[in-house]
């Protein structure tokens, strides 16, 4: 599968946040979305989502406009939240429901991630009991738990002690290794320069530099910071 | 649809697991049950002699035949008990009797009570048998036989009404009820929505919520949600009043006002139904939409403050136009065809005056139309709103977002 944004515009009144964004991701590859706050990252993500059109471009996958019945979007926000008075298990059931899970597979999924990363035991307390670090693998789990095809991961491992961090990590790749298209949003270029294949960086609008990670390290002879410092801050 | 429904169960198992909503719904059944059973209680401990009986002191002057006017006394307070005694106002200064009167004489009478209460009307009542009784011994005086006198008294008259319209005295009660219910359940479940909507965004919920399902469904959702539990809290109240009626109906039935309650017709009951359910909705939407506009659970509040003043202010213009009587007043009839108002003034009106069908099923219609409109319009509100976050969005930022959503 093939994840293509063509030529993605969208104005915000009269500022135009995205002036022709193009960059497009593997199955099997993780692909860094760089750029610095206001860039436009976010709106990119919601664009790619659905949750508002573009002005113009289009999302495509394997060369046809996206449709999200049949494509599964898997989505951890950076801005992290869910329902702290609920019991885990009902809202984790809730929200692989509305990705269009049936009950009983959904239950058994969320079982199954809840114990891939060592939640079994809090299944059914109120997610408000549990510590941030806790809360954020719960988040993960309403990402991954209706196996989505396209996985968006936006700063995934802010507020982790270094264990959780181990642990996500293994999980990302686990989903790398499986097929799936991971779109890895962060500032911690340690986890970029792990993870993704390929880095597109967000400059004022639209993409400064992409390509794969190595390549473009050994071109400009630079690591992944001073490359993102570079690309990413004289346009703003 | 799928999600609609998912979306629906969700909000409904928030309200059914609601410690709060279960045991306000709990109270009001078991205040329903104790009141409706009052009469019954009561009568029990009248037997026991708890209560006692209400005794009922009279004196009259020297010359004056005491059995005459205690019989008179004890026809017109029926369930007292009238005691002769040579000194009333003693027995009701020692507490051994409720009330007492001292007859000076045929125009003449003293009335002994503790306290005037604000409801005493035992005063007049023995003016009235003594006035009656003067006018029945002058007409003996002047000749009259006492059957004659009393066919003076008397006179048998019959009133016959022939009601062209609707029975105001009867649907009064119906329409005020219907009013206050309205009134309530839409302040209470409305605020509900919009908190709930406030409290998902403040969690930062709403960022999956908002990748993951139709706005439409999700408003759609919450808002039936909302006005299904508020409908089931109605019918556990007006259910469990209806069945303890019917329990103690012999006790119940003798107090006009409870009776008429259960009596209303099913025409009406349907219209108000039908009004009750859209007049719900379309506020409930628009709380929807102004509780996705606030960042924060505290600023629902000041938020909802024009949805509120509106809606006040209808119902103060219907519960005024109720008392007036003149309820097809031009304010009326206008309010009974706009949709944020019809739901009360409509069902005012038909209840209280007769409305041409076409009126009612124009005022329906529209209502109807507008319960969509609104809630696809709230939908859109709430995709927009949910992602402004920060200061409260202006009106022409938030025309801005809509054209944005």
């Amino acid at each position: 599968m093939v994840l293509t944004l063509k030529n993605i515009r969208k104005s915000f009144g009269e500022k135009e946040v995205l002036k022709g964004f193009t960059f497009s991701a593997e199955s099997g590859e993780a692909l860094g979305i760089l750029g610095r706050n206001g860039a436009g990252k976010t709106t990119t993500i919601r664009i790619l989502m659905g949750v508002f059109p573009a002005d113009s471009g289009e999302v495509l996958v394997d060369g046809k406009p996206i449709d999200y019945a049949k494509t599964g979007i898997g989505y951890l926000p950076e801005e992290r939240g869910l329902y702290p008075k609920k019991k885990i298990i009902d809202q984790l059931t809730y929200f692989a429901r509305l990705k269009g899970m049936e009950k009983a597979d959904a239950v058994k999924s969320i079982d199954r991630w809840l114990e891939r990363l060592g939640m079994s035991e809090h299944r059914n307390q109120e997610l408000g009991t549990l510590s941030k670090g806790n809360q954020q693998k719960i988040q993960l789990v309403t990402a991954l738990a209706h196996d989505p095809d396209i996985i968006i991961l936006d700063e995934p491992f802010s507020g982790l002690d270094p264990v959780n961090a181990i642990l996500l990590k293994d999980v990302v790749k686990e989903e790398i290794a499986l097929g799936k298209i991971v779109l890895f949003s962060s500032h911690q270029m340690n986890y970029v320069e792990e993870f993704c294949s390929s880095i597109v960086i967000l400059n004022g609008g639209e993409a400064v530099l992409q390509g794969k990670t190595d390549e473009l390290m050994r071109e400009h002879g630079k690591n992944l910071t001073d490359l993102f410092v570079e690309y990413a801050s004289d346009r703003i | 649809m799928k999600q609609f429904k998912t979306i629906l169960g969700f909000e409904l198992t928030n309200y059914f697991q609601n410690k709060v909503f279960l045991g306000v719904t709990l109270f009001l059944v078991i205040t329903i049950a104790v009141v409706t059973n009052l009469p019954g209680i009561i009568s029990a401990f009248s037997d026991s002699g708890v209560f006692g009986e209400d005794t009922i002191a009279l004196s009259v002057a020297d010359g004056l035949d005491g059995e005459y006017y205690k019989a008179l006394f004890s026809s017109a307070f029926e369930g007292s008990t009238i005691v002769i005694t040579g000194d009333a106002e003693a027995m009701v200064q020692s507490g051994d009797a409720s009330c007492g009167f001292y007859v000076d004489g045929e125009q003449n009478l003293r009335y002994f009570v503790p306290n005037i209460t604000l409801t005493d009307t035992r005063g007049y009542t023995a003016l009235e048998v003594m006035r009656s009784a003067a006018q029945f011994t002058g007409l003996l005086k002047s000749g009259v036989s006492p059957d004659e006198a009393a066919a003076i008294l008397n006179p048998d008259i019959e009133l016959e009404t022939v009601n062209l319209g609707v029975d105001q005295t009867q649907n009064y009660l119906y329409t005020y009820v219907m009013v206050i219910a309205l009134y309530m359940v839409i302040l209470i479940y409305g605020q509900m929505v919009a908190s709930a909507v406030a409290a998902e965004k403040s969690s930062r919920c709403m960022e999956v919520l908002i990748t993951s399902a139709d706005p439409v469904a999700m408003m759609f959702g919450k808002v039936i949600a909302a006005g299904a539990a508020g409908l089931f809290q109605l019918v556990a109240v007006f259910g469990s009043g209806f069945f303890f009626f019917n329990l103690n109906r012999g006790a119940l039935e003798s107090i006009p006002i409870v009776g008429s309650l259960f009596d209303i017709p099913l025409e009406l009951l349907i219209y108000m139904i039908i009004y009750f359910i859209l007049g719900f909705f379309i506020y409930a939407f628009l709380y929807g939409a102004v509780g996705s506009m606030v960042s924060k659970v505290e600023e629902v509040g000041s938020a909802i403050l024009p949805v509120n003043f509106s809606f006040i202010i209808v119902y103060i213009i219907v519960i005024f136009s109720l008392s007036s009587g003149s309820i097809d007043n031009i304010a009326m009839k206008v309010c009974s065809f706009f949709p944020l108002t019809s739901s009360m003034a409509m069902f005012a009106r038909i209840a209280l005056s007769s409305v041409p069908l076409w009126e009612k099923l124009t005022s329906v219609a529209i209502l109807a139309v507008s319960v969509f409109g609104v809630g696809v319009l709230s939908a859109k509100i709430y995709r927009a709103g949910v992602l402004l976050y920060g200061v409260k969005p202006t009106i022409p930022q938030i025309i801005k977002a809509l054209r944005r959503a």
